[in-house]
């Protein structure tokens, strides 16, 4: 083996800036493709200034609500500031919060609580006012559910009084708590509950996942290269087999891989993702499955040029049939009993890579020995 | 040393060679010629171990090249008619890489010495920036690393200047005095054959070649 090493230092000498570059991309991809991905929503975020002429606990938790919205970039101006940021066109729209909103809001009124200014640019005033006039009822709303209850309580339960505050306070814990858009569900039966992954657009480890696909297609060109080169033939008169010493090359490539994922694996956790070390496991087996199929679609090219072809193409239809890019999760519900067949489906669902994994080990001992009982025969 | 019985080979309903049998005795020099396709480099191939005949045996030292098949490849060096060395290494690079993964641990002092025996001496540079005798030169030392005791060579020298042929027609003859190394050659060059050669194999019906080996006194044997 420590020969083998020696031999596969030399050739990766002579092409050690291109390895290195198939090697890292993965890693490099996948933050590129996230950054550049929240740089593009920073970018298309609405513009909208909000002018806050008092700062009262209702019209700050307005302001929060709207601020929390994803698809706005708010920005807290005083009024001069807004209009003229909005002549400038620099604003979509500005909207103030007048000084007596929460008199109002306790009041249940709900006229001229905001005064809003748009441009003839302004592309999403409307949106954006609906969606802060649906906020303000929302808060009008609760304001009147609270006096209705404080009414109530004072009818039918004297003993605790409510205040208005923490009537408010409490239907916004509920709210928040109770969300059913948020929530776990189970059968009733079942005892378990599981917390279904959120469905985020890019999902770092699906990007990872691609990149490595190709990244190893791409390293495993070495197969191809030294299956068709000349000097094959001598391996006939040398101490190693041919077959052999592609098999000891691929347990040295594997090797070498499996340090740079556990840094990747240390890195886009640090950054992105809080998984356990576990995962690791989980990462390796798919590696592992990766390497595997890689090696074996290799013994099956002569022409580097039709090989490489196949990977792009391979690798493009996994990005988009695997899941691991674009959630699937709709698509395949219908075909539930398959997921086994699609090789991403236990590292996306963060299980360790069994079935392919055996598949393709079993693919390489059968290649192995066929080729072994040739050399002897 | 090599004991060839009666040797046989056909593709499909083609017989390229039929009972073919000779010997060959250590430091012995041997020419394998005859026209393009009558058999020269299926004979070479199956003496390489690298096919098998239909019928017929070959033993090498005694021993069975089906039975000892492995043993026997430790004894052959085997020279292509392609060029079979890393391009984008260099002469050092490609000695050591066969050396590394051969029967024989080799220094690279040694190395170097059977590269300059040779007068190989571009020890740096890549194989890519050589001369095609250069490059012949070295596809000869790597065959040469685990000093095989028969050395098969498939028309070695074709399209190398003057020069190089010499050179190499000089040290195969000195390895085959000094270290009683066997060598069966094939060749289109029936100079160099005459020159090289201790004998000659004619394979073929074709009576061209035996004629002009023969005016030269040269032991012509025809299989």
């Amino acid at each position: 083996m420590k020969n083998t090493i020696l031999t596969r230092f030399i050739h990766l000498k002579k092409h050690w800036l291109s390895f290195i570059f198939w090697l890292i991309l993965p890693l490099i991809g996948t933050i590129t493709i996230i950054q550049i991905a929240d740089e593009l929503g920073e970018d298309s975020k609405i513009p909208v200034g909000m002018v806050l002429e008092e700062s009262t606990r209702q019209s700050l938790t307005l302001y929060k609500s709207i601020q929390d919205n994803s698809l706005l970039a708010v920005e807290k101006l005083n009024e001069d500031e807004a209009l003229k940021k909005l002549e400038k066109h620099e604003l979509d729209s500005v909207f103030i919060i007048k000084k007596g909103y929460e008199e109002s809001i306790r009041q249940g009124n709900r006229n001229r609580l905001v005064t809003s200014y748009h441009s003839n640019l302004s592309f999403a005033y409307t949106t954006v006012k609906e969606m802060i006039v649906s906020l303000i009822q929302q808060d009008t709303g609760r304001s009147k559910t609270a006096y209705i209850v404080n009414d109530l309580s004072e009818e039918y339960y004297q003993k605790d009084k409510w205040t208005w505050d923490e009537i408010v306070k409490t239907s916004e814990i509920v709210q928040e708590e109770e969300n059913l858009l948020k929530n776990s569900f189970s059968y009733s039966d079942i005892n378990q509950t599981n917390e279904r992954p959120t469905d985020a657009l890019l999902n770092p480890w699906g990007i990872w996942a691609v990149l490595s696909v190709l990244c190893s297609l791409f390293i495993f060109d070495w197969v191809v290269k030294e299956r068709t080169a000349s000097t094959r033939q001598r391996f006939f008169f040398l101490n190693i087999s041919h077959h052999r010493y592609l098999l000891r090359n691929l347990v040295i490539y594997t090797i070498i891989l499996f340090l740079v994922d556990i840094v990747s694996f240390m890195m886009i956790n640090q950054v992105y993702t809080a998984k356990n070390i576990n995962f690791i496991l989980t990462l390796l087996s798919f590696k592992l499955m990766i390497l595997l199929g890689s090696f074996l679609v290799a013994l099956c090219f002569r022409k580097l040029f039709n090989y490489y072809s196949f990977s792009v193409a391979l690798t493009l239809i996994i990005a988009i049939m695997s899941g691991a890019i674009f959630p699937i999760k709709d698509i395949t519900s219908f075909y539930q009993n398959f997921t086994w067949l699609n090789p991403f489906h236990a590292f996306l669902a963060e299980e360790i890579t069994m079935i392919w994994t055996i598949i393709l080990t079993a693919f390489t001992i059968v290649w192995y020995f066929r080729k072994e009982n040739d050399r002897n025969a | 040393m090599l004991d060839v019985r009666k040797v046989s080979k056909a593709f499909g309903t083609h017989q390229v060679l039929k009972e073919i049998s000779f010997k060959i005795n250590p430091g012995e020099i041997i020419g394998l010629v005859g026209e393009n396709g009558a058999g020269k480099s299926t004979l070479l191939k199956i003496l390489a171990t690298i096919d098998r005949p239909d019928s017929g045996s070959i033993s090498l030292n005694n021993m069975d090249y089906i039975k000892d098949n492995k043993t026997i490849r430790k004894t052959l060096g085997f020279v292509p008619q392609d060029i079979a060395v890393w391009e984008d290494f260099s002469v050092e690079e490609n000695m050591i890489f066969f050396e590394k993964l051969g029967w024989v641990k080799k220094s690279k002092k040694i190395l170097h010495e059977l590269c300059l025996d040779m007068k190989l001496d571009r020890w740096k540079e890549k194989v890519n920036t050589l001369s095609g005798g250069m490059k012949r030169k070295l596809n000869l030392a790597i065959t040469l690393i685990h000093e095989p005791g028969l050395l098969l060579l498939d028309e070695p020298t074709v399209g190398i200047d003057l020069k190089s042929k010499n050179e190499i027609g000089t040290y195969l003859k000195n390895l085959a005095i000094t270290k009683q190394t066997a060598i069966i050659y094939t060749s289109h060059d029936m100079d160099e054959i005459k020159k090289l050669c201790d004998r000659v194999l004619c394979i073929g019906d074709d009576p061209f070649y035996e004629e002009i080996l023969k005016e030269n006194e040269k032991t012509v044997i025809t299989l």
